[in-house]
């Protein structure tokens, strides 16, 4: 467990080292106070597009941190040529994988801690309140999809050999089964066959991550989803992403690392 | 030979001053000429038209707090609905008035639209619905501003999309009480488009009801009728313009009534009873004004 515990931290080391958290965090403090600093109508209690657009751009901006982060960590060991030291420790390439998974969902926690401490800010300035509670359910659903994402890239690095292709069709494939996903059983039921038993059968095999995405419950003020759902989500998305690093594993331990 | 910095500030500062001199009125040209739509249709083209139907449709999410139909079920329900109306037609004798069918009402109607969610088919999608918005809920009182945002972008987006600006400042007057907000909407929105005959008779209604300044109400909802009139025949035959052409009947009838004018009130009541869906209601105005009528009529020849 140290071991991976010891790959984890390098990752979250290199990013308060790089500058993509930094820039995106600007990015979004910036756009958000413009926003705010808008008046409509005379009106200055208006609060919820306010939070809708900057959870968007927490979600954007998380997401970004999370596929770029995992994408290019295998890729970079392999170019740089590190991989060799790193694996005649001796590590094991489980361990690599886990300790590169650990590492990058970390960052993404951290990353999520500071993105909403400045949400809480906003949202305590202009309500004058502050759902803690309701924050570390936003925040928490958010973290375990990242989980999936993560894992996702990761095994995205194993298969394709560039960081930018692999970085690019995670990006695809999540925002297709977050807002595409959830409709495919629907969408089945119109299609004749085999179409239709195919298209619900993605709709069975592809991870739901549209229920990690609690913004509009939270902005359109909804009762949120309650400890127990949220507890079966975290299990569904933890199994994901179990499984996601297994693949990876196992495309990984065959993998001729000098090419 | 060294200049000073202090000159080559000047120099550059002079410079600067000059310079803008040069160019601003030249810029304020241009900018007048393409108007205050200038920069959003040079980015985006016509593409702006579909950011202005998104955001609008935005703000109809906040009213009914998040429970909305996605493309989706919006697709399904269209599905269904035709399927139904399919069976309907088959259970009909042909002699039925098929137009009936037709003349409901837009909100009854956007209502019924809400009613998305059907019984969970498999697991996921009982599961999920812990995740998403189940209850068809509207905005609170007062929380109704939280529209507005994306109403006053959709008008940005594509100042032709008149509904905006109807729907912005039936909320300012309604529900905020801010009559001058949305009169200032709603002239923006006569600017830019100046034959619009809903946007007059807005506007006229806000002067009537809101700002009771009857002679601004008169000339303005007399334009709106003017206006309907200059429609092309085709688009005067739909539902909305019947709809529209009555309101704007009936108010203007109101006004004259209010004034003391009876004989227009009474014509316009008359223009109103023809394309209203209740002409008795309409009527029994009618009488109660030609009732006024014969009684002041009688007052005089005593004086």
């Amino acid at each position: 467990m140290n071991t991976v515990w010891a790959i984890s931290t390098v990752v979250i080391k290199e990013l308060y080292r790089r500058k993509d958290f930094y820039v995106l965090l600007v990015l979004t403090t910036l756009l958000t106070l413009a926003a705010g600093s808008m008046s409509f109508f005379n009106e200055n209690t208006i609060v919820r597009a306010l939070k809708e657009i900057c959870l968007l751009l927490i979600w954007i901006s998380s997401l970004i941190i999370g596929i770029t982060t995992a994408a290019r960590q295998i890729p970079s060991e392999k170019e740089n040529r590190t991989i060799f030291p790193l694996l005649a420790k001796p590590v094991t390439r489980w361990q690599v994988v886990l300790g590169k998974f650990l590492g990058c969902w970390l960052a993404c926690g951290i990353t999520l801690i500071v993105f909403y401490v400045f949400f809480g800010i906003l949202v305590g300035a202009r309500e004058h309140t502050l759902p803690v509670a309701a924050f570390a359910k936003l925040m928490w659903m958010q973290w375990v999809a990242l989980g999936v994402v993560v894992a996702l890239a990761l095994l995205g690095s194993v298969v394709l050999s560039a960081p930018g292709p692999n970085a690019t069709l995670c990006f695809i494939v999540v925002l297709g089964v977050t807002f595409v996903g959830p409709h495919l059983g629907k969408v089945s039921v119109g299609l004749t066959e085999p179409a239709g038993t195919l298209l619900y059968s993605i709709y069975f095999l592809i991870p739901h991550l549209e229920w990690y995405d609690l913004r509009d419950i939270f902005i359109n003020d909804q009762i949120l989803p309650g400890n127990a759902a949220c507890f079966m989500a975290t299990f569904y998305a933890a199994a994901y992403a179990t499984l996601l690093l297994v693949l990876t594993w196992a495309r990984f331990r065959r993998q001729n690392l000098n090419t | 030979m060294h200049a000073s910095p202090k000159w080559i500030v000047a120099l550059l500062a002079t410079l600067s001053v000059s310079l803008a001199t040069l160019l601003a009125p030249t810029a304020q040209q241009r900018s007048e000429k393409r108007g205050t739509d200038g920069f959003l249709k040079i980015m985006l083209g016509d593409g702006r038209r579909l950011f202005a139907k998104h955001f609008f449709t935005k703000a109809d999410i906040y009213f009914h707090s998040g429970y909305y139909p996605s493309i989706f079920d919006q697709a399904n329900q269209a599905n269904q609905k035709a399927i139904t109306h399919a069976d309907e037609d088959d259970h009909h004798d042909g002699k039925e008035d098929h137009d009936a069918h037709h003349h409901e009402d837009h909100d009854a109607d956007h209502e019924e639209g809400m009613d998305f969610v059907k019984e969970p088919r498999d697991w996921i999608e009982r599961f999920g619905r812990n995740f998403t918005i189940n209850q068809h809920t509207h905005l609170a009182e007062g929380k109704q501003r939280e529209m507005l945002p994306w109403l006053r972008i959709a008008a940005e987006m594509d100042p032709q999309m008149v509904t905006t600006y109807t729907t912005a400042s039936y909320w300012l007057r309604k529900e905020k009480n801010r009559v001058g907000e949305a009169r200032q909407f709603l002239l923006e929105g006569l600017r830019n488009n100046p034959k619009s005959d809903e946007l007059l008779f807005e506007l006229g209604s806000l002067y009537y009801n809101d700002m009771a300044d009857t002679n601004r109400a008169r000339n303005v909802m007399t334009s709106a009728l003017s206006a309907w009139f200059a429609r092309p025949s085709q688009s005067k035959t739909n539902n909305e313009a019947i709809s529209l052409l009555g309101r704007i009947a009936v108010n203007l009838a109101r006004i004259e009534r209010d004034s003391g004018n009876y004989v227009e009130a009474i014509r316009y009541f008359e223009l109103g009873k023809t394309v209203s869906p209740t002409p008795e209601g309409i009527q029994a105005q009618i009488d109660q004004l030609r009732q006024n009528t014969f009684s002041n009529d009688v007052q005089n020849i005593r004086k």
